[in-house]
């Protein structure tokens, strides 16, 4: 991530001289986010254009790789962040006038591409060189929240709820969410319908899950966490403010608090503290025709269904899909996917080994008895990995 | 039937007219405020007819320089803060922006002297004015009130006639007045110099050239409305400085003469005494505690609009406290510093009035640079940029005012010079 004020003006060197300057982007509306697609360099007094992939573009400047480079010459008629974006005025639907682009936040990894407007003050700071003074976080605004760009004021037009939000897959959602403000988070949340809400507070990071299930009013909560899995509500226990944690296990109602309780002894680290306590099991004297039937109604399909014996003891899995090309008069007992399974207290790290080596797809939580309580999914398992790689990061970077 | 589509021909074309007028007027109106009384007091009491010329050449100043921001308002529909932001960047814009904080605050302390100063008058101290007046304005202004009250204000402010009355019973030296418009006196001494950029200053000011613009955008006005705009203002501009005239020539006749020093408001009220005899004192006092209390709640409002507009803050009246805190905490904060000022006795009320008015005259130059540079940029304003007429005369003021700043700033720092 860099942000447009950090590349403005910085050198570009070849054959380690002083080439130009990079005064502003060009960029092409792609979806869903703009791609950089010239860097306008100043050489002397002429504005040229060069393709982005003949630069590598550092924080402190950037090296034109070749001699051989294509130019073009500056055509205003392209929309450009510096002298089209930057400083304009942001409205929302009803034209009220609400925040100002301080600054313009881009992803790089190998492409520029346009993420999100930096409206708060840390813009300000950041382009006064007053960031190490006033340390304040980011606001940013996603770019898939803006909604039309006027090129004529040159104002951005964005749409807080309504249509675009409420549209989009929960997990892009929860990427918005993490971006966002408290203010700008609660907007969305509450426009959202409570099991799409649900969905995308699950999707999000654990520090954003906290801060809304933190700041919602309670009419708002009441419905969201009534959708929300329980794994995900007991996974924030021990990161949340105890009062308010208890106070959304009243919400749930007795028999899913119970639930949550009983997952929040097992600790987040745990295989018991990260499966889900909802899952499809069978008896292995079920044949797959009746198994067949059975979820034919259920929605959503699961991946996988248990399987039991008679004293409802674990005997393995079946992915759904490899009862497809089975004979239907089959006993489920027979035709077993795999029989691997973890107790509660196994730790991560091991389940996460059991799902690399093994191509698990899913995988059954037991308890002492060797019955099914729980079942942990690969989505689970990524993004717990997922939120170890930021760890490292993160502690790499401090 | 010819004389009825004849009567209705004149007067339709005041329906826009009537509807349009405002901006202007107001802006002109309020451009009296407590700094301008007192400073128009000091100028005729102390020098006599000496500044008239003064007067007589900010007037062409101030029209040509409003209408170049309502100009602005009307072909952009945005404001001034916003222009620069978008036009230089936020380097330049948080530059202008502390040069208007300054001015600013030096005129909200200005106003609330002015309450002071009238309030002293019923020998009511300035510890207790001041804080009821701060109080009182929050609550006007984040009650919504204000807006209602601002019509009634403007009203009030047409006490100012008393001094074109109180002039005309006086006789004075009309042909010695006129004169003085037009033929440049200059004393070099450092009173006169700090009461010459104090007249300039307090007759054009920063904060107005940003109100107007702001005041046009915000009516949604547009181009169509250009001529009638146009009008507006340039009538705005000579009534505000047609006042002055009057308030100048009726303290030349009735202090000047007598040879008083003006040193507290109690001695300008003398201007006044003529019309209203034993009550010139009370009428002096309303008159200057009306337009004080106006611009101690207009003059923070138009700050922190102007600020939270160029630094991108949701805000304005229409928005409720929790909304927009930084608004209001900015608005509450410049009424407590304005109001700091006068209450700490540092300086004496009338310094206070005179002085801020000076430092209005002295930031205003980089305002106008701005100004200049956007109001001529075709890519901002089109086919509506400066003639070259307009151009000269900007040109002209920015130099005046620059030669005029020297002057103050050697008078100041090198007074033996002078």
């Amino acid at each position: 991530m860099v942000y447009l004020s950090q590349l403005l003006n910085k050198k570009v060197y070849y054959d380690r001289k002083v080439y130009g300057e990079m005064v502003d982007f060009a960029v092409l509306e792609s979806s869903p986010k703009p791609l950089v697609s010239r860097v306008v360099v100043k050489k002397g007094n002429k504005k040229i254009t060069i393709s982005p992939s003949f630069l590598s573009i550092k924080r402190n400047g950037a090296i034109l790789n070749s001699s051989q480079a294509p130019f073009f010459p500056f055509d205003e008629r392209d929309f450009y962040l510096n002298e089209d974006l930057l400083d304009k005025q942001v409205i929302d639907i009803n034209d009220k006038r609400l925040v100002r682009v301080n600054d313009v936040l881009l992803e790089s990894n190998g492409e520029l591409k346009v993420v999100g407007l930096d409206v708060g003050a840390s813009g300000i700071f950041r382009r006064l060189g007053l960031e190490q003074l006033f340390k304040v976080k980011p606001k940013i605004l996603p770019w898939q929240m803006i909604e039309a760009f006027d090129y004529q004021t040159g104002t951005v037009k964005i749409s807080l709820t309504e249509n675009s939000v409420k549209n989009m897959h929960p997990s892009e959602i929860a990427e918005i969410l993490e971006d966002l403000g408290a203010r700008e988070r609660r907007g969305i949340v509450e426009s959202l319908e409570a099991k799409h809400a649900a969905k995308a507070i699950e999707e999000a990071d654990s520090r954003t899950q906290e801060a809304i299930l933190e700041e919602l009013p309670s009419s708002v909560l009441r419905n969201i966490v009534g959708k929300m899995h329980v794994a995900d509500i007991a996974g924030l226990f021990y990161k949340m403010n105890p009062l308010r944690i208890r106070e959304i296990i009243k919400m749930l109602g007795e028999e899913r608090a119970k639930k949550v309780e009983r997952l929040i002894d097992f600790g987040t680290d745990k295989a018991g503290g990260v499966m889900r306590t909802g899952f499809v099991s069978f008896d292995g004297n079920t044949t797959v025709k009746e198994a067949y039937n059975s979820l034919y109604k259920d929605r959503p399909k699961p991946e996988a269904v248990l399987v039991t014996n008679g004293n409802e003891k674990l005997v393995g899995t079946i992915y759904v899909k490899d009862i497809l090309d089975i004979d239907s008069l089959a006993l489920l007992k027979d035709i077993v996917s795999d029989r691997k399974f973890v107790y509660p207290n196994v730790d991560l790290n091991e389940v996460i080994k059991l799902f690399a080596q093994y191509n698990l797809r899913s995988l059954p939580v037991v308890d002492k008895e060797k019955k099914p309580i729980g079942v942990i999914t690969t989505g689970v398992v990524l993004s717990k990995v997922q939120e170890k790689i930021r760890d490292n990061e993160n502690t790499y970077i401090n | 039937m010819k004389i009825l589509t004849l009567i209705r021909k004149r007067f339709l074309f005041l329906i826009p007219v009537l509807a349009i007028v405002g901006p202007g007027i107001i802006s002109g109106s309020v451009d009296n405020d407590a700094g301008g009384i007192t400073t128009y007091s000091v100028a005729g009491a102390n020098f006599g007819h000496s500044l008239l010329w003064i007067l007589f050449l900010t007037t062409f100043a101030l029209a040509i320089t409003q209408e170049i921001g309502a100009r602005m308002g009307l072909v952009t529909g945005k404001g001034l803060a916003s222009l620069i932001r978008e036009k230089f960047g936020i380097r330049w814009t948080t530059f202008v922006m502390a040069c208007l904080l300054v001015a600013n605050l030096g005129t909200i302390a200005a106003e609330f002297a002015g309450i002071a100063a009238s309030m002293e008058i019923y020998n009511i101290s300035k510890f207790i004015s001041v804080p009821i007046a701060i109080i009182l304005i929050f609550a006007l202004v984040a009650k919504g009130s204000f807006r209602k009250l601002e019509k009634l204000f403007l009203l009030l402010s047409f006490f100012y006639i008393a001094y074109i009355a109180s002039a005309f019973i006086v006789h004075p030296n009309w042909t010695m007045a006129i004169k003085s418009l037009v033929i440049p006196q200059i004393k070099l001494s450092g009173v006169y110099i700090l009461t010459m950029m104090a007249v300039i200053g307090t007759t054009i000011t920063p904060w107005g050239q940003f109100f107007i613009q702001d005041y046009v955008v915000d009516k949604k006005l547009t181009k169509e409305d250009m001529n009638v705009e146009r009008g507006d203002v340039f009538f705005g501009s000579f009534l505000t400085n047609f006042i002055s005239f009057f308030i100048i020539v009726a303290c030349a006749a009735t202090i000047f003469t007598k040879g008083i020093q003006i040193t507290t408001a109690k001695d300008a009220a003398l201007a006044l005494q003529p019309l209203a005899g034993n009550f010139a004192e009370i009428l002096f006092s309303f008159g200057l505690l009306n337009a004080s209390i106006f611009g101690a709640a207009l003059v923070p409002v138009a700050t922190s609009y102007v600020i939270t507009e160029a630094f991108g803050i949701e805000s304005g009246l229409n928005y409720s406290t929790r909304e927009t805190p930084q608004f209001y905490g900015l608005f509450i904060l410049l009424l407590i510093i304005g109001g700091l000022m006068v209450i700490l006795p540092f300086f004496p009320l009338l310094t206070i009035l005179v002085v801020s008015q000076a430092i209005n005259a002295v930031l205003l130059v980089p305002i106008f640079v701005f100004l200049y540079l956007l109001s001529n940029d075709k890519k901002i304003m089109g086919e509506h940029t400066n003639n070259k007429a307009v151009n000269v005369i900007v040109l002209l003021t920015m130099a005046g005012l620059s030669v005029a700043s020297l002057i103050y700033m050697v008078s100041l720092f090198l007074p033996n010079l002078i």
